[in-house]
């Protein structure tokens, strides 16, 4: 890999900066959701289509995925909201009972489907005897608070001395850099001192890297995804392992 | 212009500060700048295609020609009209009225008609000294974005302020929904499920509610003609336009007649299997219209469907069942399907246009083709509806046209029967705020015989 402007200002700042926390993203990073995501996808076209009352189906499938690209890119995740700009573009006004009973079932659907990846556990545990370990995570938009599907891994908890939910309670979503801020400020470190691993090249890496934090890239091997096509100094890893020895990791850059 | 609300408002504002003032020579001068610009040949024909290849939706010269009788109807209903400063004086009462403009107008647009109602509605707005911040629909933002461009040439060449008119070029509900929290009034040309969402904004607004024609023949009127009319008005834009005929209601007497005359316009009456095959494709779930049906040609509808039609099909008829959403044939189609009643007794036919219109269109308009006046009167008082068009092609009669008085509009208000605030045409009288001077006049006070007289003749005053 050939050193780029970029990539000497990294080596740099590592050179004269003790990194002291790795902060996680969540979802596809520590849990693999990708197969519930998929499934709650294709139940709530089908249901939406129906309901819309609708015959070109590939039609609706376009724009459904356009609008869905256009608020991920402006990072609204909410499925009401996306919802809500599907019915309005077939000018027709959605039953709020029913998309809110849809969200739901959305989200059993996502759970029933959301496993671990492998290794968390024991890479979490070998990081906080050495590091400070912090996660921030991007709300999905669901109803009320504390419905986050961090906390269908109890276990997982007691590793992360701060948890930052953004997109929620008056914190803007990742890419934003107010939640890599407000957990900084709580960890009270500076951005330097501080590793972000993330899966998510605009969110995780580009949001990291622009609130100061040193980003590493978790490209999970063996999921089916097509990565951005990005040449990057950036580090990249490929399994959570690989995150252990993370000064060997940092020094080979 | 970009698609921050708050700035577009704020851009808005400052250019109706510029004009909130501005004389009636100004104004008119102004709105002829921006008619003329939309009357260019070449302007026409390239909104009136691009609505077309953007939506889907209409047939393309049908637009075309569209875009200039609006245009021509709505400044002819505003000439020589009063909007600035004071315009009514009464002498006796001591009455002097002030026509005020009202700030920033959110327009909401449809995808049935993305340029035409701009075109009206920037008329209206601008003679009223009114800035207006266009929400395109999201099936069509090109088409409302290149005729906001337009005007605002025009507007430029005149060296009027071109914020007078902007466009959300990035359309979605939440954006709407902001504009019209952030305007100061809003006017949705759209069916019920805006209506909500306007008022949900709490600003005033002028909204419309859904048509569902149905235009009643009679034993005294000329058949012919009538098909024909039925006809034209059926077929342009593909039925695009809520004022198009969703349904005839054909006297006994002349039925056989009349389906004949209609077949003869180019309509194909469906079997009942076919009527079947029809429902389930146009209602898919059995509630909801397909909106993938809307404005498309007859053919095209018969084709998916699974009928077999002749190639030369302007529209398809279904004989009417009941009423309701148990057949929703009754209700509005926005496409070229006719639903046929017949009828034998008048009164039993108007207690039926009630059940229809209770179901779909109340508010809306109805259409008569008759000699009868006694008819078209009773029909007048007894439809829930804000305009009854006799003899005439109801879609290019009911929102203004060169042989009615009906004022030009793309926005018909349907009135409290669709949720509206008003039954009328939606035109330039619609944007205006009146203060009334008074000054003292010559005291009267009437007596109490004068204003009770007749009742306390008749019941005595205990």
């Amino acid at each position: 890999m050939g050193p780029d402007l970029g990539f000497q200002i990294f080596h740099f700042e590592l050179n004269h900066t003790m990194i002291k926390a790795v902060i996680f993203d969540f979802g596809q990073t520590l849990v693999d959701s990708a197969n519930g995501f998929r499934k709650a996808e294709k139940d709530t076209q089908a249901k939406m289509f129906s309901n819309l009352g609708l015959s070109l189906q590939e039609d609706f499938l376009k724009n459904y995925r356009r609008f869905r690209k256009e608020l991920h890119e402006q990072s609204i995740f909410s499925r009401m909201t996306l919802w809500k700009e599907v019915y309005f573009y077939y000018s027709q006004e959605p039953d709020l009972c029913l998309l809110e009973t849809w969200e739901k079932e959305y989200w059993v659907v996502v759970r029933a489907h959301t496993t671990l990846f492998p290794k968390v556990e024991p890479v979490l545990k070998s990081l906080a005897e050495k590091y400070r370990v912090a996660l921030i995570t991007n709300t999905q938009g669901q109803q009320g608070y504390g419905t986050h599907r961090m906390h269908m891994f109890p276990e997982l908890e007691p590793y992360f001395e701060i948890v930052i939910v953004a997109g929620e309670g008056g914190v803007p979503p990742k890419p934003h850099p107010e939640p890599f801020r407000l957990c900084l400020e709580n960890l009270q470190l500076l951005p330097g001192e501080s590793v972000y691993v993330g899966d998510d090249w605009r969110i995780d890496i580009c949001g990291a890297k622009d609130a100061g934090l040193h980003p590493i890239w978790l490209k999970h091997e063996g999921i089916k995804r097509s990565w951005p096509d990005i040449e990057t100094s950036i580090p990249v890893v490929h399994r959570l392992d690989q995150l252990i020895d993370l000064e060997t990791l940092l020094s080979k850059i | 212009m970009g698609d921050n609300i708050q700035e577009m408002c704020q851009r808005a504002k400052e250019a109706f500060h510029t004009v909130e003032y501005w004389p009636q020579e100004m104004v008119d001068e102004t709105v002829q700048a921006v008619a003329w610009e939309l009357l260019k040949e070449d302007v026409r024909h390239k909104l009136g295609h691009m609505a077309v290849d953007e939506s889907g939706i209409g047939v393309a010269e049908d637009k075309v020609n569209k875009i200039k009788n609006k245009t021509l109807g709505t400044l002819w209903d505003q000439k020589n009209i009063k909007t600035c400063g004071l315009i009514e004086e009464n002498e006796a009462l001591g009455i002097r009225k002030f026509a005020k403009p009202i700030g920033v107008i959110a327009n909401v647009v449809p995808c049935t008609n993305p340029e035409s109602t701009i075109c009206c509605l920037s008329l209206s707005t601008l003679k009223t000294r009114n800035a207006q911040i266009v929400s395109p629909h999201p099936r069509t933002p090109k088409t409302s974005n290149e005729t906001v461009v337009h005007i605002r040439k025009s507007l430029e060449k005149i060296g009027a302020p071109v914020d007078l008119i902007q466009c959300i070029k990035q359309t979605s509900h939440a954006k709407t929904s902001e504009l019209m929290a952030n305007c100061d009034f809003a006017v949705a040309t759209g069916g019920a499920a805006l209506v909500k969402v306007v008022y949900k904004a709490g600003k005033p607004a002028q909204t419309v509610g859904a048509g569902n024609v149905v235009s009643i023949v009679d034993e005294t009127a000329d058949i012919v003609s009538a098909a024909h009319k039925i006809r034209l008005s059926k077929i342009a834009n593909n039925s695009a336009s809520c004022s198009s005929e969703n349904a005839v209601a054909l006297y006994e007497s002349i039925y056989n007649d009349m389906l004949d005359a209609l077949k003869s316009e180019g309509g194909y009456l469906c079997t009942t299997a076919e009527r079947e095959k029809l429902r389930q494709y146009m209602w898919p779930n059995g509630k909801h219209l397909n909106r993938d049906i809307v404005a498309r040609p007859a053919t095209f509808i018969a084709e998916n469907a699974g009928l077999s039609v002749p190639k030369n099909t302007k529209f398809l008829m279904v004989i009417g069942d009941k009423i309701g959403p148990e057949d929703r044939f009754s209700g509005e189609k926005i496409s070229p399907v006719l639903t046929v009643w017949k009828w034998t007794d008048f009164d039993e036919m108007l207690d039926r246009l009630e059940n229809i219109l209770a179901f779909s269109g109340e508010g809306h308009s109805v259409s008569i083709h008759s000699e009868n006046d006694e008819r078209r009167v009773k029909l007048t008082l007894r439809a829930n509806v804000g305009r009854v068009v006799c003899n005439m092609p109801h879609a290019h009669a009911n929102s203004g046209g060169w042989n009615t008085g009906l004022p030009a509009t793309d926005t018909l208000g349907c009135g409290s029967w669709a949720g509206n605030i008003v039954s009328e045409n939606i035109n330039w009288s619609h944007f205006l705020n009146y203060t009334l001077l008074s000054i003292p006049k010559e005291e009267y006070i009437p007596s109490e015989e004068e204003l009770c007289g007749d009742y306390l003749k008749k019941w005595g005053r205990t």
